[in-house]
This record gives structure tokens, C-alpha cells and sequence, in this order.
């Protein structure tokens, strides 16, 4: 199992979009990944848990995958984080 | 597991379920923000103002009646303000007074004077303290979050367990086709309490709601109407969904061994916050419908508490045939 911590950089925080593009991308492995604020920890393959957590610019979020492609399952997500999903700002 | 913060009185005080109470705020009303009740039990005060004080537990709401009145009514001034004194200063949350009953003036005075609120309801001692002990127990109990989806069935709360993308909510549509109601789609919140067990409400964000993929987003209230939903109930079993892999292929050979000595219908159970929950293990495989098994799965459930043993009804029938020896031995409590 790896843990990460990772802030949300991106104005909007994880926003409906770019809940959705990290919903395609933990989709893509078959590692369990798991998205966590300090309350709450939900799975990164369903949007709607998610969108749940409200995360916004500034805070930061953990992390969590486990399974066989683990590794490259959290490089993926730090990537789309850092990337700021993929936005301008 | 998580336990919920500390409750600041202000919330019992402004409690829908509690309006029944008609609370009203004599005096204190400095502390209902900052003033926390820890503990869901309540306490009646009666042996600490008879003098024995060690026994106040800070953190516990208060509630006097009409016992406690007679009780001091027996005592002379400055003696009864004293054992009052006692109970505000002990870093109690608040005191509920039942029954309509004021205190004194300097007693109402000394709870201002320390932000201690003074609460007065006209109901029954009684019945302030089973209402309030149930929603004390209900906000104050742990909780966990499951990734799952629990549905209604018969009545029967069916937590549907399973990684991502095996086919919840795909099932969890199917079961609001047949009539059950969504209670919780992807999240589903539980709570442990003594008098209702384990209860499953959804995440506050998600009531109604069902993500299908490929479909999208649905509100099942607005597509199926009022009964396709439920806030909440009680789990009464789990139903794991699998892959069709050669481990879930040798774990069914076991289960159907032991489906055949176990007097229960299900093969394993699942600790849920120290609860055990029958739990159901099913394969998903092409022309399986989960959503009629799991079905099947509750009537077995159902009918397994009124006494009915498909399997042992079936063993017994051709033993009786074949004078064989299939059948299990008799359960002792059967008569």
C-alpha cells in the first residue's frame, strides 16, 4: 500500500470536471485508490463519493492506493494533481 | 471508526425530533454554543443534591423532576441553594427541568452568573428522558463510512459490497425496478446504537442519488417516484459481490459444502463496528441477475427467522427416499 498527501492547487479545487477526469484516470488501474481529507476517505473510482468531499484550492488531500499496479496508480494521481487536472489555473 | 464531536447544547435545544419538548431557556443562554454534552446518557441528579456529588459526571446533561423538587423542598435555605450550587459548578452541559417546575430565582441567577444553561420543558420526566436519551444516542454514536450501496428490501437493510465497477448500483437500479427502495448509493454512513443496532443513512450530500455508468447521474425520486427511497434502515445483511475468478470458484465449492451442514443460510459474517452481519458472497458472471439472487437472498433471510430451512427440508426429503444418510443431524432447540 503507498500514501501520498497532495494539495489542491487548481482554483476551482476538485470540482465536478476534474472529479470526473480523476474518476477516468483511477479507473484505468485495478488498485484499490482511496481520496481522503482529514474527516473522510472515499473512493477514487466513483464520482459521487468524490464530490463528497468538497475539497478546495489550498487544502490538501491523501492519497491511498493498494494492489498490483499501485505504484503507477499514485504517480498517475499525484500527476493529475500537480497538473491541476489539466487546467489553466 | 469515527465519533462524532461533542454536542454544543444549542443543537439539542434547536432539535427538530425534540420540538416536542418546547424547550425554553430560563437562564444560561451564554453557554449553549460553548457548553458540550459528551455523553449520551443522561443523569438525574437526585443522589447529588442529596449530598453524594462525586457521583455528577461532567459531560452528562441533567434532567430533574418533580422528585428531585420534593426532595429539596425537605431542605432549609441556604442549605438547598448550596446542593444546587453543587450541580451547576460540577461542568455539566445543561439541566433540563421537567414537568413545568421552576427553580428559585438565585438558582436561575447562579446558572447566568456561570453560563450554565437552565432548560424547561412541560412534558413528563419520563418521557424527556427516553426521547432525549434516543437522540443523544443517535447523534453521539460512532459511525463508519462503507463504499457500497444499501438498499431496502422486504424491510431488510442490504448493504451490497464490491470493488469498483462490479455492478452496485446497476443492481441497486434493478432492485428500484422490482419495488425496494435506495437508501444509499457509494457511501453509505453507519451508525451503532444500542437501542436500533446498526443503522445506514446516506451521506448528506447524496440522498436520492444513483451514479450509473454510462447513464450518468439519477435522482431516484424524481425517475421512480416518492416509495424509490428511504433515509435510512436498519442492516440486517451484507451481499458481497465478486468476480468469476478460480478463488471465488473454490470458494463457492466450500460454501455449498457448509450451505449444506449450517443451519443458516448464510456462509460467512461481516464486523461491522462490533456487530456480526450475515454476509452473502456472490459471483458476478454474464445471465447471473444479482438483483433477483440478492432478492432471493433476503426472502432466505426472511423466512430462515420464521423457521424455514430450504435445505434441510430438502435433505430430509430424500433421506426419507433413499434411507440414505444426507441429512444433517436435527438442531437440539427444534423439538
Amino acid at each position: 500500500m503507498r500514501k501520498e498527501t497532495v494539495p489542491i492547487i487548481n482554483k476551482l479545487g476538485l470540482h465536478a470536471r476534474a472529479a470526473a477526469k480523476v474518476v477516468h484516470a483511477a479507473n484505468q488501474y485495478d488498485s484499490e485508490i482511496f481520496i481522503g481529507t482529514d474527516d473522510e476517505e472515499v473512493n477514487a473510482k466513483s464520482i459521487l463519493g468524490l464530490l463528497t468531499l468538497a475539497a478546495t484550492q489550498g487544502t490538501s488531500v491523501q492519497i491511498r492506493t493498494d494492489g498490483q499496479d499501485e505504484e503507477e496508480a499514485m504517480s498517475a494521481m499525484v500527476a493529475l494533481f500537480k497538473n491541476r487536472f489539466g487546467e489553466d489555473e | 471508526m469515527k465519533y462524532p464531536a461533542p454536542m454544543p447544547v444549542r443543537r439539542l435545544i434547536r432539535a427538530g425530533e425534540l420540538a416536542g419538548l418546547d424547550f425554553e431557556v430560563l437562564a444560561g443562554e451564554a453557554g449553549i454554543e460553548s457548553r458540550e454534552i459528551k455523553n449520551p446518557r443522561i443523569q438525574k441528579p437526585g443522589l447529588a443534591l442529596a449530598g453524594f456529588a462525586p457521583y455528577i459526571k461532567g459531560g452528562r446533561l441533567q434532567i430533574v423532576g418533580a422528585s428531585e423538587y420534593a426532595y429539596l423542598e425537605t431542605l432549609e435555605e441556604p442549605e438547598r441553594f448550596q446542593r444546587w450550587k453543587g450541580l451547576i459548578d460540577a461542568g455539566i452541559p445543561a439541566i433540563i427541568s421537567a414537568k413545568g417546575i421552576r427553580p428559585t430565582e438565585a438558582v436561575l441567577r447562579h446558572c447566568e452568573d456561570r453560563g450554565v444553561p437552565f432548560i424547561l420543558t412541560r412534558c413528563a420526566t419520563s418521557v424527556v428522558i427516553s426521547t432525549v436519551s434516543l437522540f443523544l444516542e443517535r447523534e453521539l454514536a460512532p459511525t463508519v463510512q462503507i463504499h457500497g450501496v444499501l438498499m431496502d428490501v422486504f424491510s431488510m437493510g442490504t448493504l451490497i459490497v464490491g470493488d469498483a465497477g462490479i455492478g452496485k448500483s446497476e443492481c441497486a437500479l434493478e432492485l428500484v425496478i422490482r419495488g425496494h427502495r435506495l437508501v444509499a448509493d457509494d457511501i453509505v454512513v453507519v451508525r451503532h446504537t444500542h437501542g436500533e443496532g446498526l443503522v445506514g443513512v446516506p451521506h448528506r450530500h447524496l440522498e436520492n442519488f444513483l451514479e450509473l455508468r454510462g447513464v450518468g447521474i439519477i435522482d431516484v425520486q424524481k425517475h421512480f417516484g416518492m416509495t424509490a427511497s428511504s433515509p435510512s434502515v436498519r442492516i440486517s445483511l451484507v451481499v458481497q459481490l465478486v468476480k468469476l475468478s478460480e478463488a471465488a470458484r473454490l470458494k463457492e465449492k466450500e460454501w455449498r459444502e457448509q450451505l449444506m451442514t449450517s443451519p443458516q443460510p448464510w456462509t460467512e459474517t461481516r464486523d461491522i463496528l462490533g456487530t456480526k452481519v450475515p454476509q452473502f458472497t456472490m459471483a458476478v458472471a454474464p445471465g447471473r441477475d444479482v438483483a433477483v439472487m440478492v432478492e432471493t437472498a433476503v426472502r432466505k433471510c426472511l423466512l430462515a427467522a420464521r423457521g424455514v430451512d430450504d435445505e434441510r427440508a430438502f435433505l430430509e426429503r430424500v433421506n426419507r427416499r433413499a434411507g440414505g444418510t444426507g441429512a444433517r443431524p436435527k438442531e437440539p432447540d427444534d423439538g
